[in-house]
């Protein structure tokens, strides 16, 4: 009976001990895999941050203002190392010293708006090295200097603070 | 143990992503820095001008450089904002190295390197108003600007 006894309380000993184990090595697995979650995501922040800096890289070249088109023209060139896509798609914001306002894209000259003119080939891409230019056709008066800020749908930013004394 | 090293690996890609930022940084400031002068109207509608690079680094001027001209048009149409082809509309005619000149051939992409002048050669498609104001912006494949202003002889 003794025996018996010792046995049983043998597994029940085996089986805590087991349980404990168990308990712990899932808590430590829990830890483990949220501290590589956290490494994984700021890896791949950094990764795209970094891809994004190389794929998408816009200068600023010249603006000015066309009276022909009524349109202040800027025009910027892609000094990355790759095409960017949909430059119609970005967000174009315009303004002078009091602040910049939103603009829409528009396909043709329309009071209010923005449109792209490519100036080397002609494909709805702005190809490496490629220029293009920018036709704003602010709707108010604004005082000079004018602001100039494009964001392509990437999120890469470029900005120009011009006069034209002319 | 397992933990450590992941807080480790954390570190590590932190100090990295810093790093490529510095290095990305110090390459934007080591950029080639260029400087126009000596410009002038020759015959009514040829631009020629010098590009010196005064950086620390070596500059390309090729196709894939910008030279947009802005001046008065000849005949009183206004005035004329202008993006140049490379090879076409505009070239460099020689490389000046201290005391020597090196022709190049016109069209061909050239190295310019720090403390060397290229001689520009650039044609506009109409004439220039005499006494009027010209402006020359040049920007090289990686964004390098310099823009220069200058009244037309």
């Amino acid at each position: 009976m003794g025996d018996l006894g010792r046995g049983v309380s043998n597994v029940v000993a085996e089986a805590l001990l087991l349980v404990v184990g168990v308990s712990l090595a899932a808590a430590l697995l829990s830890a483990v895999v949220s501290r590589v979650s956290i490494v994984q995501s700021r890896f791949s922040n950094v990764v795209s941050e970094l891809a994004q800096s190389v794929v998408e890289r816009l200068a600023y070249v010249y603006a000015t203002y066309s009276p022909s088109e009524g349109a202040f023209v800027v025009y910027l060139k892609n000094v990355g190392s790759y095409p960017i896509y949909q430059l119609n798609a970005s967000t174009v914001l315009f303004g002078g010293a009091e602040g910049l306002q939103y603009l829409p894209y528009c396909s043709s000259q329309r009071v209010g708006c923005w449109r792209v003119v490519e100036l080397g080939v002609v494909n709805n891409t702005l190809d490496p090295a490629e220029t293009v230019a920018v036709y704003v056709y602010n709707s108010t008066s604004v005082t000079p200097p004018y602001r100039f800020k494009l964001v392509t749908a990437r999120g890469t930013a470029v900005e120009a603070t011009f006069t034209v004394y002319w | 143990m397992v933990i450590l090293l992941a807080v480790l690996a954390n570190f590590v890609v932190t100090y990295v992503a810093t790093a490529g930022r510095l290095l990305e940084l110090s390459r934007y400031y080591r950029r080639p820095t260029l400087l126009i002068g000596g410009a002038r109207v020759v015959g009514g509608g040829r631009v020629v001008f010098n590009v010196t690079n005064q950086g620390p680094e070596s500059v390309i001027v090729d196709s894939s450089t910008t030279l947009l001209l802005d001046y008065q048009a000849g005949d009183g149409s206004g005035r004329v904002t202008e993006l140049l082809s490379y090879g076409t509309s505009w070239y460099v005619e020689a490389l000046v190295v201290g005391g020597s000149t090196y022709p190049v051939a016109p069209g061909a992409a050239v190295e310019v390197k720090p403390g060397a002048t290229a001689r520009v050669v650039a044609t506009v498609g109409g004439g220039i108003a005499p006494g009027s104001t010209v402006i020359l912006v040049l920007v090289d494949r990686w964004g390098s600007r310099v823009e220069y202003v200058f009244a037309a002889t």
